[in-house]
């Protein structure tokens, strides 16, 4: 296996991304803000199915 | 924040420039590639590049001379040869482009005026022995098929001065462009990502969280 091709240019700005990319400053923060919402936002609910079941639970059904 | 306007202008789009930051991607548009493109997305903006893909081609210019132009402006082309078998529509077809695209890019890193550095990638070992032997004593980086095996080999294929690029870092780009592209898609009105305005977004908002990483 070749060695990794080391990476020596310097790293673009948001801005210089989003120009290149034909990306309007407004589009810019309106990103900027869907990536705090995400990261803001609470985990998602377990689903009932892969709930983990209770001792009380378990005894509820023990013996039937 | 720096006004754009006082940035250094980079010098992305000159053919030549072996300070390039653009990755021509080479990738089927289908969606059962849908987690790897995300996937490349996620990977080539970890290491401060930017991908670049066909799917932002004008259909009023002749679209093989604006590939082998975009494809100049890339200081480094990823090639993924995972999807060489035949589509299932009929007529049953193999799908050509990715080869052919690999070829202009070969010949571009021999005999263009740019330095241009090529990678393959493929899903299966050995298989482009079979599929594209004239490639043998090539290293082909072979991600499995996950996204996770895909950040792997591109850590085997690249590394960046001064910035350590971990797999987790570009799980976690991956994860976001995941998480948000319901919305994105929401917004361009597209029903799948292989849109050039979807394109887009998901390379500023992967930027934008790499900026967030450090």
């Amino acid at each position: 296996m070749r060695r990794p091709v080391q990476i020596d240019a310097p790293i673009p700005t948001v801005h210089q991304v989003a120009r290149m990319m034909g990306v309007s400053p407004k589009r810019v923060k309106e990103l900027a803000k869907l990536l705090e919402n995400l990261k803001n936002r609470k985990p998602a609910r377990r689903h009932d199915a892969t709930r983990v079941r209770t001792s009380a639970a378990r005894n509820r059904t023990r013996g039937r | 924040m720096t006004p754009p306007e006082l940035e250094p202008p980079l010098r992305e789009t000159a053919p030549g420039d072996a300070d390039s930051p653009g990755v021509f991607l080479n990738l089927p548009y289908d969606d059962a590639f849908q987690d790897l493109y995300l996937a490349y997305i996620a990977g080539v903006c970890a290491f401060g590049l930017i991908p670049k893909a066909t799917l932002g081609i004008p259909g009023s210019e002749r679209r093989l001379e604006r590939i082998l132009s975009l494809m100049q402006s890339c200081r480094y082309s990823f090639h993924d040869l995972s999807r060489v078998q035949l589509a299932d529509n009929p007529p049953l077809t193999p799908r050509f482009n990715m080869p052919f695209e690999l070829g202009m890019a070969v010949g571009w890193a021999r005999w263009g005026t740019a330095p241009h550095t090529w990678f393959v990638f493929e899903s299966q070992k050995w298989r482009t022995l079979k599929s594209l032997s004239d490639l043998g004593g090539t290293d082909v980086y072979i991600h499995d098929g996950t996204p996770r095996g895909l950040f792997r080999e591109l850590s085997n294929a690249l590394v960046r001065t001064g910035r350590q690029i971990t797999v987790q870092k570009m799980e976690t780009i991956y994860m976001v462009l995941q998480q948000a592209l319901p919305a994105i898609l929401h917004r361009a009105g597209a029903p799948s990502p292989f849109a050039a305005r979807v394109f887009a977004d998901l390379v500023v908002l992967a930027r934008l969280v790499s900026d967030d990483l450090l």
